[in-house]
């Protein structure tokens, strides 16, 4: 029995995660009441599309499979059936997404740690090397320079509520620069 | 007609709220192609400054940025790929594909000139339906039908209705001849310093929406989300278009259903929604008919 061709594999991977999406968003779906009086109430709508969502993704898996053969030829000839060589994660620079996602999570806990102005300093360093800057004075500078602006523009222009960090309290710098 | 007319004229006698006009117009522009800030976070962050300009110069200033900075999202669309609005999103569908084939002024011209249109028409038709009521208020307008009861009101709501007109007639020239320089002027940017302060600028556009920390992380996570899409061919811009019209489109079906007596068949029972179900219908039809030739042609074509 010949192998699956690579993108029926991701295929699958796409259909799992639409019957976990849907599954997850039909059982939030059917914790909202029910009105006796009405066939079509309140939940109606959100349970027709978390189980919508169940069958579109096993209807991808299906013609996956039907559609095999041509995926596996092409496979073979080295070319995706759709002529974009983006499909999947084969030529994906899966070092920098987890990078990127690092950030992300590292700004949450820093903000959550120190408040606005560390998480957005820290962030903005660890991105800058995330996308290969290696020099010290842009390392150093932008990430300084780029917090200045976003607290003067979000915290004192915009007026948003800067929390202080739970661990460390340093919002009174921060309120230096945004002026309030 | 005679209201516009007059609308103009008023316009025309405040200097500053002309110059606030044309100053919006760019603004807005530069805001919009900038990936990661959209009209709104624009709206939103000049506000503060508007309550230092007189009414008609502070709505003039916000309504055109708010159309200025939705073309604007169109040049970020079709140069990075990356949408600002849902309305960009369906821009980017075919625009950075242009970009691609090296043909990004002339897509940067259409998005111009079906942005003109579009917003010309939608202008005539609503006047000044997309204005924040929010900015009417602070600035002592009551909101409302009696909107148009006071000759002060009324004066002020068509020079605004002038404002608008002129401000796209003001982002469109700006965009006609200079969206491919300012397109170009961003380019320049390298990538390298530029995605970092996207993220940190969409991290932080996401912050400000609610200012609750729970929205950074949901924006985190639909990022993740969305790179998967992308990398599994799922049209991005079909889900936010999806997002943004679902709860219209919640809302509207059961105000049908609560009209209809006899349920479900309303919808095919009344002409104009029926045309719609039907065309909806025949589209995915086809789309589905088109897809599955397109993949049967392709492996024969390829080397063995």
């Amino acid at each position: 029995m010949r192998a699956l061709s690579y993108r029926t594999k991701i295929e699958f991977g796409v259909t799992a995660a639409c019957l976990v999406f849907g599954g997850f968003f039909t059982v939030l779906a059917m914790q909202i009441p029910k009105d006796m009086e009405e066939i079509i109430g309140p939940r109606s709508v959100p349970l027709f599309l978390g189980v919508m969502m169940m069958a579109l993704g096993v209807l991808i898996s299906i013609l996956s499979v039907l559609d095999d053969k041509n995926d596996a030829a092409a496979d073979t000839n080295g070319a995706d059936f759709s002529g974009d060589d983006d499909f999947g994660f084969r030529d994906s620079d899966i070092k920098r997404v987890f990078e990127v996602i690092g950030c992300g999570i590292v700004y949450i806990a820093l903000f959550w740690a120190f408040g606005y102005l560390v998480a957005t300093l820290i962030s903005l360093g660890l991105m800058l090397l995330a996308f290969g800057n290696r020099k010290l004075g842009t390392l150093v500078a932008l990430p300084i320079a780029g917090t200045i602006i976003y607290q003067a523009i979000f915290m004192g222009l915009m007026g948003l509520h800067d929390p202080a960090g739970e661990l460390i309290d340093i919002s009174a710098v921060g309120n230096f620069i945004s002026g309030n | 007609m005679l209201d516009l007319m007059a609308g103009f004229a008023h316009l025309f006698s405040d200097g500053q709220a002309v110059f606030f006009t044309f100053l919006a117009a760019f603004v807005g522009i530069i805001f919009g192609a900038l990936p990661g800030l959209t009209a709104s976070a624009a709206i939103a962050m000049l506000l503060p400054l508007s309550f230092h300009l007189g009414p008609l110069q502070a709505l003039a200033f916000l309504y055109v940025i708010g159309k200025s900075g939705r073309y604007g999202g169109s040049i970020a669309a079709i140069l990075f790929n990356t949408p600002g609005t849902a309305a960009s999103a369906a821009t980017m569908q075919d625009g950075y594909p242009m970009t691609q084939r090296g043909e990004a002024g002339k897509a940067l011209k259409t998005a111009t000139l079906a942005s003109i249109v579009g917003d010309y028409i939608g202008e005539i038709i609503l006047i000044f339906g997309a204005v924040l009521i929010g900015v009417f208020l602070i600035h002592g307008i009551q909101v409302g039908p009696a909107i148009f009861d006071t000759p002060y009101s009324r004066q002020l709501i068509y020079s605004l209705f002038a404002a608008g007109l002129l401000g796209i007639a003001a982002y469109g020239a700006i965009g006609y001849w200079f969206g491919p320089y300012i397109g170009k002027m961003i380019a320049y940017l390298p990538t390298r310093l530029l995605y970092p302060f996207i993220f940190v600028t969409a991290i932080a556009a996401s912050y400000s929406s609610r200012a609750s920390i729970l929205d950074v992380a949901v924006a985190l996570l639909f990022g993740i989300i969305g790179y998967a899409m992308r990398r599994t061919e799922f049209s991005a811009a079909a889900f936010v278009i999806a997002f943004v019209l679902a709860k219209n489109m919640e809302e509207a079906f059961r105000q049908a259903l609560l009209l209809s007596d006899n349920g479900l068949l309303i919808f095919v029972t009344e002409p104009v929604a029926a045309s719609f179900l039907a065309v909806g219908f025949a589209v995915m039809i086809y789309r589905s008919i088109s897809v599955m030739r397109h993949k049967r042609k392709l492996p024969d074509a390829t080397p063995s």
